[in-house]
């Protein structure tokens, strides 16, 4: 059930995000920078907004599946449900789009 | 990177044992797959961790539910039909915009609406908003709170609690409870999880439903489809349906009762007419209207007209395997799809992301009694524009006889069939003719091919890999064209009872990589009760137009494997002894010019043992035997010894996996059985005692396995035997329990030697070993083997089967139903029968015998054995007809497997010959054969390869002549006839010596060598040539002095000082590279070597830790860790670990011979010996390999060990030359050479010299070069370490304790290097001390040249 309300979820939100995102600018919260942790966790956001980049230069198809996997921590079996895959397909798909985030991200980046 | 490493980079960076286990090997050699791999469990945290700034909405869930209770309906939709409720996804969406940190995605903002929660992979924040909408579709979270149902409020009667809802488990997404309490006014309310049913309430499940429940007492009961029953606090009213109860409890149905003694776990079915009690463990005692019984373990009990009849019950695992609720066993990816499909350019050695697919996948069953043929037409299509091979590995059943390979014909049309040739020739034609199809610039060498000038194209090469696994190369799969393969094998279809089960083997896809575009299946049956037919697994369908034969199809585009096809029948007719025949004459004979062809590696010993069988026109004959065993009547406890294999490959997973099925197996014994486990690799380590299972004791062996730490390379029969030796009650039925992968890398090796080792323990002794294999690659055929030589059984655990059920079925097989010592007599007339040890026979298994008919077959199988440690006969009678009836054509192929079966047990290597002149005169592929289709008839001329010829061919569509019997019990304890079993033995003795006789009579084997051209070498022998001649003439025509430069080694030896600059640099190079990139393989090796170079052990351990943490099996990490531990002191982890590199490869004599050398130093001979028996099994042709073995068991007393050795050895000449090099006594090495330090100390302390190489590695007693000779290494006063070659660095010399003491030692150091002397004092305080620095350089000077060229 899970994966099939992401999968329904994921078009519905889709093009609702598509039709608001016009007409809205998304703000990023920037932290002080006064303090250690502040300097800590910008970088943090800052280290995010790498990987976002690189996520931004991937097919959708291949964002679809690492976020559903690694951020939603959805099963294959369920990223298959909500993706319309196979289980096969989908764990094929996850390992692909790994590989291109490598090929995109400067090793160093990674190791970062 | 390698695709298929690419492939499995998900289930990598998950940790899947599976796919970890496949890709082990590859990547203990790819640092490119080992850096992908990590990089990617890099990005998989950074992606997740992108989201942590995320903070949810406060009234997020609030919301969420609110708009669900607006618009329940819309879990009515099902899935992927219909649209959701527009609410639902405001709600999301919602959820989702809230982030302050937005991805850049169009999409999928659902996904990361929940991040924020506070866990790096997000998952209770999406759960949060998937348990909402969860919820909101079965609009039934949000009622639960709000609206009480009367089974609640029964619920909440909690001063007489008695039975607690553990779980329910059902079969629908429906969201209704499907587990009933019926009310005070008869309705049937449903119940949730936990909670309480009160005394004397009614439960019941539906169709869809099972539940677990928990009484007060302790026991556990799970409730199956459509059971009814009413709890009180002792006592269980089953009034229909099927229960398992864990506990001492007794079940009242309407036919009897039941009740369980401590400890008891048991299935009850209630029918209308009869009850079925299945005991798994401890007793039960069965109580009806006329009779009562006690049951057992492995016993089932029917209550049936009110009388108790109690039998053995076969598979009694799966029978309960469903209880194992809330459980689902995780697709285990042991084999990919339908296979493993590599593409290759030719030439080259690594697969890449080629274009190459699945684009139909044809299988064609015809099932005829207990028989089954399986036609596989499969077409492997190339997208790409390069020519390919395509490599496909494919699972098929243990038992699939393959007998035939075609390929389509690209020029003729129709198909070529293959031909059955010597697995090593048929891998040499096949590289043959790929090399040649496909030119390369700069031909390899080393390559050993089979070389024919000639048009070369079209080869197809199937071999077996491992266990169940086969490997079919094709070539050449043209540029966007396609091949066509057809593949067939027979087997005998596993009987399961009264039925028997197909099983086409279509596991799960990890990778997708063979998807078929289009998959068919035709399966049609014949010999089966009406309408007692069932396919499962997937959607076939009956085909009316066939109505004489059970027929059923399936056509599907886009094929996806989700698990095996099953077909289970009911045979119209049973018996327990069935008997095919078929006239004789089926073998070809070779043919007599292409056998005589010279230089393409035609073995004249196969030719002639071929020629011997094509002339034996006897008829062969197949007994299948399937007794029906009593119920066996003692009832001795029994001892365990859970031997877990702990080698250096079972790190990790699967020594976890072991660990978690011993303690499941003690948590399922019965508790007057005992238990204790041992973990061993070559040696073994034991827990203590054998104790009574209970709780606690399987909490400390969890405990102890905890600390155990997996190394060290694996002796299966010593490891069996040191479990053996611990069972010394004899008053009890003592047994052996092997776990392991079956990866026999030190001692025997090979299946026949392994069983024959463990059966001369295990006999005279009464001990039986059962095998269960552990990891997706278990290799099957060892651990048969153990099984079989200890009179047990081998239970793989199959892919999907839990913990739970596995453990049942491996108590299972050591319960009493089985036939042990099993003989059977023939009648005469038959004779070379296979095999001549007949297997333990469990209840309700066949076992095949073959047999070739010398005359009238009339008269009675006898059947002999024990079964309970009861003496056990049947008597069949007999009568055979020489049938040349079509539907009987599998005969003589399956004999043949049987008798290549034989040959193989029985382990000789005089019998390879035969072996594959039977599998080559027989059409049927075993492991020493290939099936090998080339391109026309002109190319298997060309080799001196038999093309198929027409063999009687069985298509499994025809009627089988069958003879068939039932047995009755003869004798209850009397005794063997001794002579008739030994007129079998003389029956295959015969046969053996007809084979010797025909073996002395040929010329000896030759091994084929490649005719390649010599152009190559001839024109760099031509180049050198000229240059000289070219110098000369320069010579000639300057008046110059030829000067030629001379190097030499300098040696200079110094009392060690400090740590060289150098290397402290070397130190802070590597920490930087290792802050930079944590967790780069090279960076780890640059910083071990720096600091082990620099002394600095405790900081080289930690990296190279660290390093292993990353990658197990890296066989350089596992090196480094080695030599550390043993500069430490740590000797006996030290040795282990470096033995754990023989683990990682078994083949690889040099290892053995380090090994060797290490354990001889310390006087650990057996562990020597182990490595001697390894390296003859690896090279059966080397009679010094075989006579150093032989001499090492004798020595330590083990001539019948020794006997199994010298029969592996290929022919008498080298058995003679074994012999007479084991009377020889090794001379021990003297320590001698270009460096040697010898070294003195007070008496009472054992040290050990250690020298430090430049590359940071340890030599010493435990090796580390090939030339190291080390004397007196045990001694406490005195040790020398030589090396023949003293090369060009910096060594460092150490002195390191090997035993802990804190005693003060002095001593001194001679040092001679390279004639240079120097004797240096030391005096240790700690663990060990750096004595001196040997630096060697080079230098050179010129010398003039008095002659061109050498003398």
């Amino acid at each position: 059930v899970k994966a099939w309300l992401c999968g329904i979820a994921r078009h519905v939100c889709a093009h609702v995000l598509e039709t608001r995102r016009r007409g809205r600018e998304l703000l990023e919260v920037v932290p002080p920078l006064a303090d250690a942790c502040a300097r800590d966790d910008y970088a943090e956001r800052q280290r995010a907004r790498v990987i976002r980049e690189a996520m931004s230069k991937l097919k959708p198809s291949e964002r679809d599946v690492l976020v559903l996997r690694y951020v939603a921590d959805l099963s294959h079996r369920e990223i298959g449900v909500a993706c319309g895959l196979d289980e096969a397909t989908a764990r094929k798909r996850i390992s692909r789009a790994l590989s291109r985030l490598r090929q995109i991200l400067p090793s160093e980046e990674i190791e970062s | 990177m390698t695709l298929h490493i690419e492939d499995d980079l998900a289930d990598l960076v998950d940790g899947d044992r599976a796919a970890i286990d496949r890709n082990a090997e590859h990547l203990a050699s790819c640092d490119d797959c080992r850096d992908a791999r990590h990089d990617a469990e890099q990005l998989a945290a950074r992606v997740a961790a992108a989201g942590k700034d995320y903070v949810p909405r406060a009234d997020l869930v609030d919301r969420l539910l609110a708009v669900v209770d607006a618009e329940p309906s819309a879990g009515d939709t099902l899935p992927g039909v219909g649209s959701p409720s527009s609410k639902v996804a405001e709600a999301l969406v919602d959820a989702a915009v809230s982030s302050p940190g937005p991805w850049p995605v169009s999409e999928p903002r659902v996904t990361r609406s929940d991040r924020g929660v506070a866990p790096p992979r997000g998952r209770r924040k999406l759960w949060i908003v998937a348990a909402a909408a969860t919820a909101a579709a079965a609009g039934l979270t949000a009622y639960a709170v709000k609206s009480r149902t009367p089974a609640e409020d029964i619920a909440d009667v909690k001063d007489a609690p008695t039975t607690t809802v553990i779980a329910i488990e059902r079969a629908a997404a429906d969201h209704v409870s499907g587990l009933s309490v019926r009310a005070a006014d008869g309705s049937w309310q449903p119940v949730a999880d936990h909670a309480i049913v009160p005394a004397g309430a009614v439960v019941r499940t539906d169709e869809r439903t099972r539940a677990s429940l928990g009484l007060s007492d302790g026991t556990h009961l799970v409730l199956d489809h459509r059971t009814e029953l009413a709890v009180t606090s002792k006592t269980i009213a089953l009034h229909a349906g099927r229960l398992v109860t864990d506990g001492t409890a007794t079940v009242h149905t309407p036919l009897g009762d039941i009740a369980g003694g401590d400890g008891a776990r048991f299935a009850t079915t209630v029918t209308d007419a009869t009850a079925a009690i299945q005991v798994v463990r401890g007793r039960v005692d069965v109580t009806a209207s006329h009779g009562n019984d006690s049951v057992r373990a492995g016993e089932e009990a029917t209550i049936d007209n009110g009388a108790v009849t109690v039998a053995a019950v076969p598979n009694l695992s799966r029978s309960v395997a469903w209880s194992e609720l809330g459980k689902p066993p995780a697709p285990d990816d042991a084999l990919s799809g339908l296979g493993a499909l590599r593409a290759y350019k030719p030439g080259e050695s690594r697969d890449r992301d080629w274009k190459l697919a699945l684009a139909s996948h044809d299988v064609k069953v015809r099932i005829v009694g207990p028989l089954a043929r399986t036609e596989i037409t499969e077409t492997f299509r190339n997208d790409s524009a390069n020519t390919l091979e395509g490599v496909y590995q494919f699972p098929l059943p243990a038992d699939a006889k393959i007998d035939g390979l075609a390929l389509d014909d690209t020029k003729a049309g129709g198909f070529i069939d293959g031909a059955f040739v010597d697995k090593e020739r048929g891998a040499k034609i096949f590289r043959g003719v790929i090399e040649h199809a496909t030119p390369h610039p700069e031909r390899r060498p080393n390559d050993d091919i089979v070389w024919i000038a000639g048009p070369w194209r079209d080869p197809a090469l199937l071999d077996w890999k491992r266990g169940g696994r086969f490997e079919l190369h094709v070539f050449p799969i043209p540029a966007h064209g396609s091949r066509t393969i057809k593949l067939a094998y027979t087997q005998v279809v596993a009987p399961r009872g009264p039925w028997r089960e197909y099983v086409y083997p279509l596991p799960h896809a990890s990778d997708g990589s063979t998807v078929a575009d289009q998959m068919s299946m035709d399966v049609e049956v014949r010999g089966a009760a009406p309408g007692l037919v069932r396919t499962s697994g997937y959607d076939l369908v009956a085909d009316p137009a066939r109505a004489a034969v059970e027929a059923r199809t399936l056509h599907q585009a886009a094929f996806v494997p989700r698990g095996d096809l099953v077909v289970d029948y009911r045979a119209a007719d049973t018996a327990e002894l069935r008997a095919w025949t078929f006239a004789g004459g089926s073998a070809i004979r070779p043919d007599d010019a292409r056998a005589s062809k010279h230089g393409v590696g035609i073995d004249p010993a196969v030719v002639a043992a071929q020629r011997a069988e094509a002339s034996d026109v006897r008829p062969t004959a197949v007994l299948a035997l399937s007794p029906i065993l009593p119920r066996w009547r003692e009832d001795k406890p029994r001892d365990y010894v859970i031997v877990i294999d702990a080698s250096q490959s079972m790190v990790g997973e699967r020594y976890n996996r072991a660990s978690e099925l011993t303690v499941a197996m003690i948590g399922e014994m019965d508790r007057r059985d005992r238990v204790t486990v041992m973990t061993c690799d070559s040696e073994c380590r034991g827990n203590g005692d054998v104790r009574a299972p209970s709780a606690q004791v399987a909490g400390d062996v969890k405990t102890w396995l905890a600390s155990q730490t997996p190394a060290g390379a694996s002796d299966v029969v010593e490891s069996v035997r040191a479990g053996a030796a611990a069972l010394t009650a004899a008053d009890r039925e003592r047994w052996v329990l092997y776990l392991g992968d079956g990866f026999a890398s030190t001692g025997f090796r090979r299946n026949g030697d392994v069983e024959a080792a463990i059966a001369m323990t295990t006999a005279a002794a009464g001990i039986h070993v059962s095998t269960i294999g552990v990891g997706n690659d278990a290799d099957d055929v060892v651990l048969g083997s153990i099984a079989r030589g200890g009179g047990g059984s081998f239970l793989a655990w199959r892919p999907g089967e839990s913990v739970g059920t596995t453990a049942v079925a491996g108590l299972e097989s050591t319960y009493g139903t089985a036939l042990r010592d099993a003989t059977v007599v023939l009648p005469a007339g038959l004779a070379d029968v296979a095999p001549t040890v007949i297997p333990t026979i469990r209840a309700g298994d066949e076992v095949l015998i073959g047999a070739r008919v010398t005359g009238d077959v009339k008269g009675d199988v006898i059947v002999r054995g024990t079964v309970g440690n009861q003496p056990f006969e049947q008597r069949y009678p007999l009568s055979l007809a020489v049938s040349s009836a079509s539907g009987n054509a599998f005969v003589p192929r399956l004999w043949a497997s049987l008798a290549i079966d034989q040959l193989e047990r029985s382990g000789r290597g005089d019998d390879r010959a035969h072996i594959v002149a039977l599998s080559q005169g027989y059409g049927v592929l075993s492991r020493e054969t290939s099936l090998l289709v080339l391109e026309s008839a002109a190319m298997f001329d060309a080799y001196g390869i038999d093309q198929p010829g027409p063999r009687a061919t069985w298509t499994g569509e025809d009627t089988l002549d069958e003879s068939d019997s039932n047995g009755k019990v003869v004798i209850d304890g009397g005794k063997l006839a001794r002579d008739e079993k030994k007129a079998i033995e003389g029956g295959v003795m015969g046969h053996r010596s007809a084979v010797a006789k025909d073996d002395a009579a040929m010329p000896a084997a030759t091994t084929a060598k490649s005719p390649r051209p010599q152009t190559k070498p001839a024109k760099v022998a031509d180049a050198n040539v000229m240059s000289r001649e070219q110098q000369l003439e320069r010579a000639g025509a300057r008046p110059m002095i030829p000067m030629r430069r001379v190097w030499e080694r300098v040696p200079s030896v110094t009392p060690y000082d400090v740590v060289n600059s150098a290397i402290v640099k070397a130190i802070a190079d590597g920490d930087a590279a290792l802050a930079q990139h944590p967790d780069s393989r090279e960076a780890h090796r640059a910083l071990v070597q720096a600091l082990a170079y620099a002394g600095d052990i405790d900081r080289a351990k930690t990296v190279a830790a660290r390093w292993l943490e990353r990658d197990k099996l890296d066989p350089q990490a596992l090196g480094y860790e080695a030599d550390l531990l043993g500069r430490d002191g740590k000797r006996e982890l030290g040795l282990r670990t470096l033995a754990g590199l023989v683990d990682l490869d078994a083949d690889k004599v040099s290892l053995h011979e380090r090994m060797i050398g290490a354990y001889e130093r310390v006087g650990r001979l057996a562990q020597a010996c182990g490595h001697r028996i390894a390296i003859a099994s690896l090279l059966p042709k080397d009679a010094g390999a075989a006579g150093a073995a032989l001499r090492c068991l004798r020595s330590l007393g083990r001539d019948r060990d020794a006997e199994i050795v010298r029969r592996g050895l290929v022919d008498d000449a080298a058995r003679s030359a074994a012999e007479k090099l084991a009377t020889t006594a090794a001379v021990p090495p003297r320590a001698a050479g270009e460096l040697v330090v010898d070294a003195h100390w007070d008496a009472g302390a054992d040290l050990d010299i250690s020298l430090v190489t430049p590359d940071g590695t340890r030599v010493s007693w435990m090796g580390g070069r090939v030339d190291v000779v080390v004397a007196d290494a045990t001694s406490t006063a005195h040790e020398a370490l030589a090396l023949r070659n003293l090369r060009r660095g910096n060594y460092l010399v150490e002195i390191t304790r090997g035993l802990p003491s804190t005693q003060t030692v002095r001593g001194s150091l001679d040092i001679h290097a390279l004639g240079l002397h120097r004797a240096i004092p030391f005096e240790l305080t700690g663990a060990r001390t750096v004595v001196g620095r040997i630096s060697v350089s080079l230098q050179s000077h010129l010398e003039p040249v008095t002659s061109m060229f050498p003398e």
